[in-house]
């Protein structure tokens, strides 16, 4: 139906924002039931979990690779997801174009996502299937076929990816303005979708390096989870992945952002949209610390549900927006607080602003109240227990959990950092982030 | 209701090794033994007022989810079309007994996400399940049609509508249910500017009082609760809604099916791909006795698997696309096969001629094929167990298409029975290559001259479904 059903049901700002998800990090999710689990490393490094559940015959299986977007070279845009095709095509036993059909004529489904921190490939089947999905990831890492034909093919499937979920879409560019627009010196500068110039340009032995020094097990994590006798895996883990040889070890030291201390602005025209669309976009730490477990708090106060300040304010009560969205959209290094607001008629942006940075620095100078505090923590379990209702999204959480917040028990320990954080430290963390200096006004319009 | 367990057996050949040193791990591994899977029945009542409930018992999580839902038919609207999609936007705000602010405050605060409209969704935590419920209820039952809120949905309406006239992927939807059904029909008319102006409070409240038939919903609860629990909370809320009307709204039958093919373009300047839809309508019931052979037809032309033949056509083999593929609806009031994809403009004329091709070569299929798709489709079918949803929907899906009891029960066994033979005479049924209709929304100066070499007539449209002329 129309997009006014998205504004009423799915917000549908916070669905472009979180749809083209790529630089999104999965957050990792507690489990208001414990999540159990076991974890080991092979010889060679790679970092293996398990979790067992025999209530139903399934069983995902995934490995992540810690390598994404912020490790691609200069000029070569969008070669770390272009590389994801390219594990897709082949390898020394699995002809071109098998790979699919292998998964789908054993009644599996499998997919695979890049961000800017990690690549992420996972397969879903029948149970009795489990040996077959380890089979095909280990083949992957082993000995993919990385060739020209491939190269050529996915090329220009990126290029089409890039023309459907952004070129083609109403506000599609609006994650790759955001990224460019925040990060001057370190490498998430580059969008994950990468440039049409830098697709074409990425050459055969640039993958076939990429893949020796980023796609080692020593820089990879193995989970299972789901339906399967423990024994009998850790015995085909064994057989399929141990004897992979280890590669070198990865060092990484990227350039540091400067401290925004002046405020800039910046414009983006979108040829698909006839409403424009204005962000206040701000610099905060990386995901794994505790400021950004506050601001994802401070995020849901501002614009989660219909009571929320910027919702029922802006939306709601003085009808100066059709839609405003907060989010803090957590990375390993850095992450992004945005809030967007798409206007209604004849509302100018600087009346936006005003009123935004009014409720920020309500926030800044007075606590929030006890009340709103405990709906936050309502909306935060309500999230969580949703969060791992599947084998596959448990998968996905434990293996987040481990490798880009060093922690695999966060699954279950998450739910308790929030329980922890003050009404003080919501207030001290907006008085520290969100200042009008510190921040860029994006204004993604339409084109004329 | 008692609930009971069917036993299924599902049959798989061979067994794999459990000793490491037997395994080539070059060699791909052969499916284990499955275990028998039991489908457990949910349990199923009906109030006396005629809403039907399902109900799953899951404690795994401390959450229940519940949705209401209608089978009522789509409904013309004329010169007041855009009724229903505001009749939805009011409901849910508040009620005769809460506020909107109180209301919106109160279920912010538990935590929950609850969409209410014409149909409802909500997720919650257990604990709050009586409390939200009765919410729900009151919200539906003793809704407030307030004229400023009814201007401000207005309001909010036109500004997505015209958000969305350069969005090539809404009027790609627009422009095909208007042509498929023609634009004066319940499914496919469009609202305008004009037409959301001029709807009043009474058309609001006119709606409501025929959708208002508990009769006409089903009502899905799954979760951390028990079968008693539920049936209290039901009689002190959704067991009061009495029907506001005796009205029994028919379905008009409107599509269009062409005899032969025509190709309808409409074009978007800013567009950089072009949407392109082939469609036919049909008319397999889930009862018909093909109606297995043609879900794997349309499987192995264009069904979710990535190794489609039209995704290995136009993604893997010409890269003119992310992705292509084939659905076979056969819902009520939607019976359509419709094959889509979005492509660089410049290969717009290719791509229409592979999808043709690929729609017509279905005689090519193979026992390979149709073995691949068997295991998918039983493969899907016992992992689609994993989800507590599963089993209530598919009771709901019985009751309404008047299905056998056992359907479900019999369902690997009935995609095991499908022959090659089977397929293809469902492809050719269900499939119409020489009689589609296809439907492109996409930059026309960049593929026209192309196309035309097709040698099929081409007729133009705008983004409102006025003809223009034939190219």
């Amino acid at each position: 139906m129309f997009i006014f059903e998205k504004v009423k049901y799915n917000r549908y700002m916070k669905k472009i924002i979180f749809s083209l998800g790529l630089i999104l990090s999965l957050s990792a999710s507690a489990y208001a039931q414990k999540i159990s689990f076991e974890e080991y490393d092979l010889d060679n490094g790679l970092h293996v979990i398990l979790h067992k559940d025999n209530s139903a015959p399934v069983v995902s299986v995934g490995v992540m690779y810690h390598v994404g977007a912020k490790d691609e070279m200069e000029g070569r845009t969008g070669f770390a997801h272009f590389f994801e095709h390219l594990l897709f095509e082949g390898t020394e036993n699995i002809g071109r174009g098998e790979f699919m059909k292998i998964v789908s004529s054993n009644g599996g489904s499998n997919n695979a996502n890049t961000t800017a921190d990690r690549t992420f490939y996972y397969e879903t089947f029948p149970s009795n299937n489990l040996q077959l999905a380890l089979w095909l990831e280990s083949e992957r890492l082993r000995h993919p076929v990385i060739n020209q034909i491939g190269v050529d093919t996915q090329n220009e499937v990126v290029k089409e990816e890039k023309r459907l979920r952004m070129d083609n879409q109403p506000y599609g560019n609006i994650m790759n303005v955001i990224t460019k627009a925040m990060f001057k010196k370190h490498p998430y500068k580059g969008t994950v979708i990468g440039s049409m110039e830098d697709l074409d340009a990425a050459q055969l032995s640039e993958f076939k390096n990429f893949f020796k020094k980023y796609y080692i097990p020593n820089n990879a994590s193995l989970v299972v989870a789901g339906d399967f006798d423990t024994a009998q895996l850790k015995d085909w883990i064994n057989v399929y992945f141990a004897n992979i040889p280890r590669g070198e070890d990865i060092i990484r030291d990227f350039p540091k952002e400067d401290d925004i201390t002046v405020a800039e602005e910046v414009t983006y025209e979108d040829p698909n949209i006839q409403i424009p669309a204005y962000l206040l976009a701000y610099r905060t730490p990386s995901d794994r610390t505790r400021d950004a477990y506050v601001l994802s708090m401070l995020s849901m106060y501002l614009s989660t549900g219909k009571s929320s300040v910027l919702y029922k304010k802006l939306v709601d009560k003085e009808k100066k927006a059709l839609d405003i969205e907060a989010v803090n959209m957590g990375q390993e290094d850095y992450s992004v607080f945005a809030i967007m607001t798409i206007p209604m008629p004849n509302v100018p942006k600087d009346m936006f602003i005003k009123d935004i940075d009014g409720e920020i620095s309500k926030i800044q100078n007075e606590l929030i109240s006890e009340e709103d505090y405990q709906k936050l923590q309502n909306m935060i379990e309500n999230n969580f227990v949703n969060s791992n209702s599947s084998f596959e999204a448990i998968a996905s959480s434990l293996v987040t959990s481990y490798m880009l917040f060093g922690d695999t028990n966060l699954v279950n320990t998450e739910l308790d950092l929030y329980r922890s954080i003050t009404r003080e430290e919501i207030r001290d963390v907006a008085r520290k982030y969100l200042k009008p200096n510190q921040r860029i006004i994006i204004n993604y319009i339409p084109k004329r | 209701m008692r609930k009971y367990i069917i036993t299924i057996l599902a049959i798989y050949m061979s067994v794999s090794s459990l000793i490491a040193q037997d395994i080539d791990i070059n060699k791909r591994p052969s499916p284990a033994k499955t275990s028998s899977i039991k489908l457990k029945k949910p349990v199923s009542f009906v109030l006396d007022n005629g809403l039907k409930v399902l109900f799953v018992e899951n404690h795994k999580l401390p959450r229940v989810i519940v949705s209401i839902e209608n089978d009522i038919p789509p409904i013309y609207e004329g010169d007041k079309a855009g009724s229903l999609a505001l009749l939805s936007m009011e409901l849910g705000k508040g009620s005769k007994n809460m506020s909107k602010e109180e209301f919106d405050k109160r279920l912010d605060f538990l935590g929950a996400n609850v969409n209410i409209g014409s149909n409802v969704s909500a997720v919650m935590l257990s604990r709050y399940f009586e409390e939200i419920m009765t919410m729900i209820s009151d919200a539906l039952l003793n809704p407030v049609f307030d004229i400023n809120e009814i201007e401000k949905s207005k309001t909010q309406i036109l500004e997505s509508i015209r958000s969305n006239e350069k969005n090539a992927q809404s009027l790609s939807k627009k422009l095909s249910s208007a042509l498929m059904y023609g634009a004066n029909t319940a499914q496919g008319e469009f609202m305008t500017e004009k037409s959301v102006q001029s709807i009043t409070k009474d058309d609001i409240e006119r709606m409501y009082k025929r959708f208002s038939q508990p009769s006409s919903y089903y009502m899905v609860v799954i979760g951390d609760l028990t079968e008693s629990k539920l049936k209290e909370v039901l009689s002190n809320t959704f067991a009061k809604w009495r029907s506001s009307s005796d009205e029994k709204i028919s379905f008009t039958n409107t599509s269009k099916q062409l005899d032969k093919v025509e190709i309808d373009v409409v074009n978007l300047d800013n567009a950089v791909q072009s949407i392109i839809k082939v469609v036919n309508f049909h008319d397999l019931n889930m009862n018909s006795k093909d109606y297995f052979a043609a879900k794997i037809a349309n499987y192995i032309l264009g069904g979710g698997s990535l190794d489609s033949r039209l995704n290995m056509n136009l993604r893997e083999k010409n890269a003119f696309t992310y992705g292509a593929g084939s659905s076979l609806s056969n819902g009520k009031y939607s019976k359509v096969f419709s094959a889509s994809t979005s492509v660089r403009n410049e290969v717009t004329a290719a791509a229409v001629k592979e999808i043709i091709n690929e729609m017509r070569g279905m005689d090519s299929i193979s026992e390979e094929d149709l073995e691949n798709a068997k295991k998918q489709f039983k493969g899907s079918f016992i992992m689609s167990l994993e989800s507590p949803s599963t089993i209530a929907n598919q009771e709901i899906v019985k009751m309404q298409y008047n299905l056998p009891e056992s359907f479900y029960a019999d369902y690997l066994k009935s995609v095991d029975a499908v022959s090659l033979d089977d397929v293809k005479a469902a492809a050719k049924k269900y499939i119409l290559a020489d009689k589609a209709r296809i439907i492109i929304v996409g930059k026309a100066s960049d593929f026209l001259e192309d196309l035309k070499k097709l040698n099929y007539p081409i007729h133009m449209y705008n983004t409102d479904a006025e003809y223009l002329g034939k190219e």
